[in-house]
């Protein structure tokens, strides 16, 4: 041992302090500049620029008018007032009968003018017809509130779904208690590949299977929830403390004894949480699912959209808000008090 | 030594353990050719500094960790992947950092440990039978557990009251052997003699062996009947607390060493 490491005196002169930022992060950032570059050209970022640009000049009155202004103007001054009413020809009510109307509801008559093709003379014709229309005060309102809560119960089953594939796929996916590496291996990639797909692909192809409506929206849903909850919940199990598993295990206890008595208790409070993170998550999914079939409020909107009802519309797009916004609420409470 | 290889295998030995050694992958060789026999009914204390491998011996009798070479026989069952589990199940085991599963309560812990025995449902929905229920609070009662922890989950119990959980669920099984890991390293010095007292007591009415590690001299001269000085994975002392001379302690805790003292090996 040399004199200088006893007394704690060693020369310093040829030390050398690292700097913070080496030439590798120097080549990193230059590197990410080139690619960025490129892609910008590429998705003619440029325009984005200059479309903002001309929206602020039109906002303080320096240009007539902006491509952002009239796309969005000509759909908000459509949107109010907000559709809350539902008006049905009678003609198109099954059974109609004006002597039992439903609650809250009134008849309103009125002349409309309408064209047909006449078809002996082949040509148009317009005749003014009277009709009558069954008036629901908040008829559109309640419709949608209906649609939204269907979306919710979509996304519950699709969440209870979820957690009760993953709870058994977890074991088989979790490294320190899968029954063999290559039932690992299988079940990884398939997890892997469940995330891979997006909700709202599996849905185009799972309503051709299952037609329209909510079946598909909710195995899109917990298909792709799968992917997320089987992988984390497996991270779990793989991180959860060795040392009650050991004790469990030292009583001659099997795989399932131990996961059940020493690792459930441990993880259930992030089983919990990522639980009520999907159902969140799907229930903002499940809004945008029905715009390809597959059931929900989404199905909704997109019939109304591609109708141009833009009155329609908003209030579509308003409970959606509220909904998510009263359950992002109601989630975080539960969440508070579980864990 | 020759006391250190004096294990010719009779049927009376509770426990017997065979030229077990034992390398990681990484590090040094843990447990080197070690060779005992632990006759039913006694107190015998594994007592070393850290890293002497007495965890190591005491995981691998009932293979929590798998030997290099050497066997393990436990009441004249080899121990083999074959007889593991059932070898287990007449194992007590005591744990270090108690090894109870935190948000179970004390009574769930106890009767844990009779799941081998258990079908599939009973333990997947913590329904056990009515006789283990009354030995679980049994037991519980006799460790000195007052009646409101034992619905509460572990938890919220002092770390001595976890111990005394840890020592009911090492019982439940009526074992003839109780292996103690280190089971005061976490208690205060007063808690860890009141632990100490409860172990042998128990042990005592059962009737069960222990295999204890530790490395406080004190206890290990209050409460064994035979202490087992290891380093660095080999038996250097085997004897009755009143022959573990200042000279066998220098030899366990390695005092020669320049600038260690015994008084911190003692503390």
């Amino acid at each position: 041992m040399s004199e200088s490491a006893v007394t704690g005196r060693v020369d310093a002169a040829h030390w050398r302090v690292r700097p913070a930022f080496g030439w590798k992060t120097v080549l990193t950032v230059v590197v990410a500049f080139v690619l960025l570059s490129v892609s910008a050209h590429r998705i003619e970022l440029h325009r984005l620029s200059s479309q903002l640009g001309e929206f602020l000049q039109a906002s303080v009155g320096l240009k007539e008018s902006s491509q952002i202004g009239r796309g969005i103007g000509s759909v908000t001054q459509q949107m109010y007032p907000i559709a809350i009413a539902e008006r049905t020809p009678v003609s198109l009510i099954d059974d109609f009968d004006p002597a039992r109307l439903p609650l809250f509801s009134r008849l309103e008559t009125e002349r409309v003018e309408e064209s047909a093709l006449d078809p002996e003379t082949m040509q148009m014709t317009t005749t003014t017809v009277e009709k009558t229309f069954l008036v629901e005060p908040a008829g559109y309102l309640t419709f949608t509130l209906g649609k939204m809560l269907e979306t919710v119960e979509m996304a519950i089953w699709a969440s209870l779904f979820a957690v009760l594939m993953s709870l058994p796929l977890s074991w088989i996916a979790a490294r320190n208690f899968t029954p063999h590496s290559a039932l690992y291996a299988i079940a990884r990639s398939f997890i892997s590949f469940l995330r891979a797909v997006p909700e709202l692909i599996s849905a185009l192809f799972l309503v051709l299977a299952f037609g329209f409506g909510a079946i598909a929206g909710i195995l899109a849903l917990a298909l792709h929830s799968v992917g997320f909850l089987a992988k984390f919940f497996a991270e779990e199990i793989e991180a959860a403390d060795k040392v009650p598993q050991d004790a469990v295990r030292a009583t001659g206890a099997g795989d399932f004894a131990v996961l059940r008595l020493a690792v459930l208790p441990q993880v259930l409070p992030s089983y919990t949480a990522l639980s009520f993170y999907i159902l969140d998550r799907n229930i903002r999914m499940g809004t945008v699912i029905g715009l390809v079939g597959a059931g929900g409020i989404g199905q909704e909107l997109k019939g109304r959209y591609d109708m141009f009802q833009y009155d329609h519309v908003a209030t579509i797009l308003l409970i959606i808000f509220l909904s998510v916004l009263t359950l992002d609420a109601l989630a975080a409470k539960i969440r508070h008090k579980l864990i | 030594m020759n006391n250190t290889r004096s294990c010719s295998i009779g049927p009376q030995a509770v426990l017997t353990v065979d030229a077990a050694c034992k390398t990681f992958a990484d590090g040094p060789t843990v447990l080197d050719s070690v060779s005992l026999r632990i006759e039913p009914g006694s107190f015998c204390v594994l007592l070393g500094a850290s890293g002497s491998g007495k965890t190591t011996l005491l995981r691998s009798v009932i293979g929590l960790t798998p030997l290099d070479a050497g066997f393990i026989d436990v009441g004249g069952v080899k121990l083999s992947p074959r007889t593991m589990r059932n070898l287990r199940r007449n194992v007590g085991m005591v744990h270090q950092d108690f090894g109870l599963s935190a948000r179970l309560t004390a009574a769930q812990n106890v009767m844990a440990g009779t799941v081998p025995d258990l079908p599939m449902w009973r333990v997947l929905f913590q329904a056990y039978s009515k006789s283990v229920q009354d030995r679980a609070c049994g037991l519980l009662a006799h460790v000195g557990l007052e009646e409101g922890h034992v619905n509460r989950p572990v938890s919220g119990l002092s770390g001595g009251q976890k111990q005394r959980v840890g020592i009911a669920r090492a019982l439940i099984n009526f074992p003839k052997l109780i292996l103690a890991d280190e089971p005061v390293a976490s208690l205060d010095p007063q808690t860890a003699q009141d632990v100490m007292g409860l172990l042998r007591r128990c042990a005592e009415e059962q009737g069960a062996a222990v295999l204890c590690s530790l490395h406080q001299i004190n206890l290990s001269r209050t409460y064994a009947d035979r202490i087992i000085g290891l380093r660095e994975g080999r038996i250097v002392f085997d004897g009755p607390p009143s022959q573990l001379s200042q000279d066998m302690l220098a030899r366990i805790f390695g005092a020669e060493r320049e600038g260690f003292s015994l008084s911190m090996a003692v503390a």
